[in-house]
């Protein structure tokens, strides 16, 4: 062999060793899809960060969230399936995991991968890890809501309250039901017309709720009330005829708002009670404690352009208090507690604390250590221990896109022009943030421990979405509609109830039961 | 001497009956206008007010009046990215399909093109069945177009409906005209373009009306192609804005809007922004409307 031919040999030995090492290293390519509110700059500032601190290829899909499931099915049928792979409805993830989308996430590797997922689930939420498992084999991870801890608020208008003279709001249903009595039939208003009532739609939650239960639906399903050793559906419990036989009394006597079918919102934002606004009930239920909130109820933290530094101020006014404070000016409000019931039952309906999953979509087994890249990212990001991490993952980078304004309960400011921009985090390229149960530090929920919102909060039996309960639903819903304003009304006497009972576990009922029932079974 | 004023001529007294009729037809008109007109100008009145407009019950006076709400909106980004993209697709994609829609046309409108009936019906067989989501999806990324303004173009180019209209149209032409056109030495493409064309004007206008109009409404294929933001149609942004906090799931799902959700009068002033344009061009090829249509039809 000739000294050239072996050089000419060798460069190309040693081109191809640089070749094979270019392919190697290049970064891992990852996809993305996750809830967002507005489309994701590919090359955002996290993105750039994501890329650079896990040496890895962040590819956004970029599905837009009022239609998540339609396209993102388009895409799956297509071959598309994301690596990062959020489900926005958590009763589909048995219908992904049927059809094989989905990869299976074994213990030991969210141990080795996502260790700060597991610990603040365990520690928080402790049962829900079990939610995200089909057939004993692990398929989401579940996102659990720190703030769902919260029950549905009982708002009253305390002004009428200490006309009629109330001290305070009423502890138990019996007294409430004298109050909404004096409602409707002492004029609380003092306009001298009978143009008042006590409460509308929203508010038999918290009637219901004195029975212990919440007769309505989850977004997962429909609600489930454990009895016993079983979970029986909470809208055909025995326990709602109960509630029922007072809100028909009610409702003939003009206490109920005859209004109630129609609700209490009149369009707009879905939380605004027109109905408590305009001043025609005193009670309402509608919305978070939040949406109730009046000026000054805790502090908050701004950014001022001005002076550049965070001003501490009383937070303002949010939509139902601006609003009543707006239609007028004397008019109060304030929160009560559950109400106690004559059976001693305590409760009041909380949002479900189980909200959606994330999974990591099957496509992503095909290439080793993709599935454990996915897992640390989502880990530092969600549930780091260290706050500043998991800040930077849904707010972006301190400094730039916001700072710390008090450091022990956790409140941060956002600098401008972003504080002007709805959902710039989105944009930035913020992809891999969720909530997890962190106990909430803010002071707005510590406003609501200190009011305890945390208190008698009744949550379904069954929180997952299960696939029988996510067919019947819409039908069954429809059904229970039409009896119990039938029974309210007094179109139908109450005695109507077994027949209504019949009807709706004849529609799909009964085999809700049995699925929520061996789900259970299968959960112990 | 009164001066008796030409065309002007004395009013004969109406009979009662008439009269009884003038003033139900009147006040039915305009009860009619107004139940049209009252949404645009809630609209309107919405997008000029700060509070919830819902709150005040139905009014046609701007509460707490501001200009806030187009402030917000002319300074969202992606409002301006999308108009562009809109105006592209409506004027690109109208002058495109109106091109390629006469020009198929022209031939299926001959008796003696071989096969007619065949290619014709080819062509209506599309009118009752597509493919589907999925298939378009995976047809148009296969052609490369995804994230490319022909994503939105080239898919509905030729509408089997609209196809239908022009052919009719054509074939109403007698076709002596184009005879003698071909006597004074005139070629294919020549007579096409300067003989056809011209007398197919209304029905041009009215299907460029059309056309343009779907353009500027349409936003669902934008959502599918187009997987960048900087791809997006302003129908598309507005959508995103005016649902915005308006899903109380989004609520259940732990994302607190209450801070960021959209007001009625940012909802309005985004609606107004997206359809004033076309609602300002919509009366000048209006008057092509009927008759184009009216040509066009129950011919073939």
């Amino acid at each position: 062999m000739s000294g050239n031919r072996r050089k000419a040999l060798a460069a190309v030995l040693v081109l191809a060793l640089v070749g094979w090492a270019a392919v190697a290293q290049a970064p891992m390519k990852i996809t993305v899809a996750n809830y967002q509110i507005q489309p994701t700059d590919q090359n955002g500032d996290m993105i750039k960060f994501f890329d650079k601190k896990f040496n890895v290829d962040v590819q956004v899909m970029n599905i837009d969230n009022n239609k998540y499931h339609e396209l993102i099915n388009v895409r799956i049928a297509a071959g598309e399936i994301p690596d990062f792979f959020y489900l926005k409805d958590a009763s589909t993830l048995p219908i992904y995991q049927k059809q094989g989308v989905l990869a299976q996430l074994p213990l030991s590797m969210l141990q080795k991968n996502a260790p700060d997922v597991l610990k603040v689930l365990s520690d928080n939420a402790p049962q829900y890890m079990d939610m995200g498992k089909i057939k004993g084999v692990q398929y989401g991870i579940p996102i659990v809501s720190p703030t769902n801890i919260f029950h549905l608020p009982l708002v009253y208008r305390t002004d009428w309250l200490s006309k009629l003279g109330y001290s305070k709001p009423p502890e138990t249903l019996a007294d409430f039901e004298k109050l909404m009595y004096d409602f409707a039939g002492k004029d609380p208003d003092g306009n001298g017309r009978k143009d008042t009532y006590g409460l509308s739609k929203e508010g038999t939650l918290a009637v219901f709720g004195a029975f212990g239960i919440n007769p309505y639906d989850t977004r997962n399903g429909v609600y489930w009330n454990k009895e016993g050793d079983k979970v029986i559906n909470s809208a055909v419990s025995p326990t709602a005829r109960q509630g029922l036989a007072l809100l028909a009394k009610w409702y003939k006597d003009g206490v109920l708002d005859p209004e109630f079918i129609t609700g209490e919102n009149q369009g707009g934002y879905w939380a605004l009670s027109h109905a408590f606004i305009k001043g025609r009930i005193g009670f309402t239920c509608l919305g978070n404690y939040y949406h109730y909130q009046d000026d000054g109820s805790y502090m908050t933290y701004n950014y001022d352009e001005a002076t550049k530094t965070v001003v501490k101020g009383p937070s303002k006014a949010e939509n139902n208090a601006k609003e009543l404070k707006a239609a007028n000016s004397n008019a109060r409000l304030g929160f009560g507690m559950p109400l106690q019931g004559p059976a001693g039952a305590r409760g009041m309906k909380a949002y479900s604390r189980l909200m959606n999953f994330v999974t990591i979509g099957k496509l992503a087994e095909r290439t080793p250590g993709k599935m454990e890249k996915v897992l640390q990212i989502f880990n530092w990001a969600a549930a780091s221990p260290d706050v500043q991490d998991r800040d930077t993952a849904a707010w972006g980078i301190e400094g730039t896109h916001w700072i710390w304004a008090d450091r022990p309960t956790e409140q941060i400011a956002y600098l401008p022009p972003f504080s002007k921009e709805n959902g710039y985090q989105h944009r930035i390229g913020c992809v891999f943030t969720r909530e997890m149960p962190f106990p909430p530090k803010a002071p707005r929920e510590q406003w609501a421990y200190a009011n305890n919102l945390d208190k008698y909060a009744i949550f379904s039996a069954v929180e997952v979405g299960l696939p029988l309960a996510a067919k019947y639903k819409a039908e069954l819903n429809k059904i229970r509609d039409e009896a119990y304003i039938a029974m309210i009304t007094g179109d139908k006497p109450l005695s109507y109830f077994d027949e209504f009972v019949r009807k709706y576990m004849a529609a799909g009922g009964t085999e809700c039961e049995k699925e929520s029932n061996e789900y259970i079974d299968s959960q112990k | 001497m009164e001066m008796a004023l030409p065309g002007r001529r004395k009013r004969r007294a109406l009979p009662a009956s008439e009269i009884g009729f003038r003033i139900c037809n009147y006040s039915f008109m305009v009860l009619l206008c107004v139940t049209t007109l009252y949404p645009f100008l809630f609209l309107l009145a919405s997008s000029f007010s700060g509070g919830d407009l819902s709150v005040n019950g139905f009014s046609l006076i701007p509460r707490e009046f501001t200009t806030g709400n187009y402030v917000r909106i002319l300074s969202n980004r992606l409002i301006g990215i999308g108009y562009k993209n809109t105006l592209f697709r409506t004027i690109v994609g109208t002058a495109l399909s109106l091109l390629a829609t006469f020009a198929l046309a022209y031939p299926l409108a001959k008796r003696t093109f071989p096969n007619r009936t065949f290619w014709t019906g080819l062509v209506v067989f599309t009118m009752f069945f597509s493919g589907g989501m999925i298939p378009n999806y995976l047809l148009v990324r296969s052609l490369s177009l995804i994230d490319t303004p022909w994503a939105l173009i080239l898919p509905e180019l030729i509408s089997a409906y609209n196809l239908v209209i022009m052919r009719n149209y054509i074939m109403a032409i007698p076709a002596s005209l184009e005879e003698s056109a071909r006597i004074d030495g005139a070629n294919d493409i020549v007579i096409l373009f300067r003989i056809v064309a011209p007398i197919c004007k209304p029905v041009l206008a009215t299907l460029a009306l059309w056309i343009s109009v779907w353009h500027w409404n349409a936003w669902f294929d934008s959502m599918i192609y187009m997987t960048k933001a900087d791809g997006q149609v302003v129908q598309l942004v507005m959508r995103r804005i005016v649902l915005e906090g308006s899903d109380q799931l989004t609520q259940m799902i732990g994302m607190d809007t209450s801070q960021y959700y959209t007001t009625e009068g940012l909802k309005g002033a985004t609606i107004v922004v997206a359809t004033l344009p076309i609602l300002l061009a919509y009366p000048f090829i209006q008057k092509y409307f009927v008759r184009g249509v009216m040509m066009g039809s129950l011919k073939g």
